[in-house]
């Protein structure tokens, strides 16, 4: 009973709980944050806890909700693109950006009629951990470029990067993994979803709490 | 076209896109340590300059304030010679002049010129201490040695100046430096340290060389002194020694006395 309710209502939710997190300390410390890109990244956190919520209430009253984690990376890719924009990088690596972000939504409008017949298409995760590795990429050289007063680690907008960067390379590799599981004639993994969905919640609330843990001890 | 296309991905095998992946993930880890090792070695440099360029500017600022002292020492010293020197000669020759219109010898006049002559000497050797000139002239031992005749002259402290070893002079601003700060130690002698006997030793070695200016006098706690920040004169003597690559040790005991190491490369 109890890890009936432990599975399904604590660690089901945790990626609900994790992104409502840095929302919530967005929300109370909203004056004293300063931070590069601080909108683009409140918006990346906003659009995916609403998300998250659409497929979990989906999923709640048994409706087909694949299509919903078939769309989050191609929303989270927009702010994230816009974050990318306004922390510091060269001209190149914006665009760069640009570019990626292009090649990302053709992409998307290319395969999403295959996608949708898919039970998850796990090459977008992995397609948007790249985009996310060469933003990433990008940044990190200008950083050693400028080598600005004081630690990297002392910057939040790092703190972000690394928030994002820890989830989309966990995320992205696990679900590529589930994806050729299915893909090779194992369906009975589908059976297991939940042990998945459970490390991709788990992969969400750590990567999100530590971004609100760094972000709370710094403004606070 | 787009139907070409859509056939051409949905054909690309799921392994693909996993390998593909997976060596972008590896890739870049390997090159986020490598970031991370350029990044703390480029700090290290950023850091090390930095100390550098701040040594540097202190070094400039010592400089620039002791030169601005000697100028003003110099200065000080012209004035005493030219003004005040030729006003109490001045002031001798009209006593000089009294005493003859007065036809004989006046005690108060006697005394008068005795004090006039006595001031003028103290103020010659005082004028002597604060200029320049004479360390150039006399290098830096025997401007020690003329110092500590004029302490002596005082009559309260005994200062005895010896040498070991093959005299040499480093370089003049070494030297006038190093004088300074021996006037510095001079001065807290005489004004805390209650001594009566004070000896300076000069010892020479082939490559650098020590004074050591040590005093029977009631001594001090130099750790609470230096802790405390009182000691500006200590201050002193530590920053102009590193000004010229030196190293300065004072071991002091409470009722014994205290010692003074000052070694610096010639």
């Amino acid at each position: 009973m109890f890890t009936r309710f432990l599975f399904e209502y604590i660690l089901g939710y945790i990626d609900c709980i994790g992104l409502l997190t840095p929302l919530l300390v967005f929300l109370f410390l909203r004056k004293r944050i300063q931070m590069a890109g601080k909108h683009a990244a409140v918006l990346y956190f906003a659009i995916f806890f609403v998300l998250t919520i659409l497929a979990s209430y989906l999923s709640y009253n048994d409706l087909y909700n694949n299509w919903v984690y078939d769309t989050i990376p191609l929303f989270l890719i927009v702010p994230i693109y816009f974050f990318f924009s306004q922390i510091p990088n060269s001209n190149l690596g914006k665009k760069l950006n640009l570019f990626f972000l292009f090649l990302f939504i053709l992409y998307y409008f290319f395969t999403w009629k295959i996608a949708i017949d898919i039970p998850l298409n796990t090459e977008y995760y992995l397609y948007f951990a790249i985009y996310i590795l060469i933003c990433t990429a990008g940044y990190l050289l200008q950083e050693l470029k400028l080598m600005r007063d004081g630690l990297i680690l002392s910057r939040i907008e790092f703190w972000m990067v690394a928030s994002l960067l820890f989830y989309a390379c966990v995320c992205a590799l696990m679900w590529s993994f589930f994806g050729y599981l299915i893909s090779a004639g194992s369906e009975d993994f589908l059976h297991y979803a939940y042990i998945w969905s459970l490390c991709h919640n788990l992969t969400l609330f750590i990567s999100c709490s530590v971004f609100s843990w760094v972000l709370f001890r710094k403004f606070r | 076209m787009l139907s070409l296309l859509l056939g051409i991905i949905s054909k690309v095998p799921v392994i693909f896109t996993i390998v593909l992946g997976t060596i972008f993930v590896a890739i870049f880890f390997i090159f986020l340590v490598v970031f991370f090792i350029r990044y703390f070695q480029k700090l290290y440099h950023l850091k090390a300059e930095r100390e550098k360029l701040e040594a540097q500017l202190a070094n400039e600022v010592n400089n620039a304030r002791n030169e601005i002292q000697q100028s003003t020492l110099n200065n000080i010293s012209q004035e005493i010679h030219d003004n005040v020197g030729q006003l109490l000669s001045l002031t001798k020759m009209q006593l000089n002049l009294i005493e003859q219109e007065l036809g004989n010898e006046h005690p108060l006049i006697k005394e008068a010129k005795n004090n006039i002559s006595r001031a003028m000497s103290d103020l010659r050797d005082l004028a002597k201490g604060m200029s320049s000139e004479r360390i150039q002239l006399l290098g830096l031992y025997e401007s020690v040695v003329q110092e500590a005749v004029r302490i002596n002259k005082i009559g309260k402290i005994n200062v005895r100046v010896h040498s070991s070893g093959t005299k040499r002079e480093p370089e003049i601003q070494k030297q006038l430096v190093l004088f300074r700060v021996i006037q510095e130690c001079f001065q807290n002698i005489i004004k805390h340290a209650n001594a009566t006997e004070v000896a300076v030793a000069f010892i020479y070695s082939p490559d650098q060389f020590e004074i050591s200016i040590s005093d029977n006098g009631i001594g001090f706690d130099v750790q609470a002194k230096t802790l405390a920040g009182e000691g500006l004169g200590l201050m002193n003597i530590y920053s102009r020694v590193q000004l010229v690559g030196g190293v300065v040790t004072i071991e002091s005991v409470l009722g014994e006395g205290t010692k003074i190491k000052l070694r610096t490369y010639m």
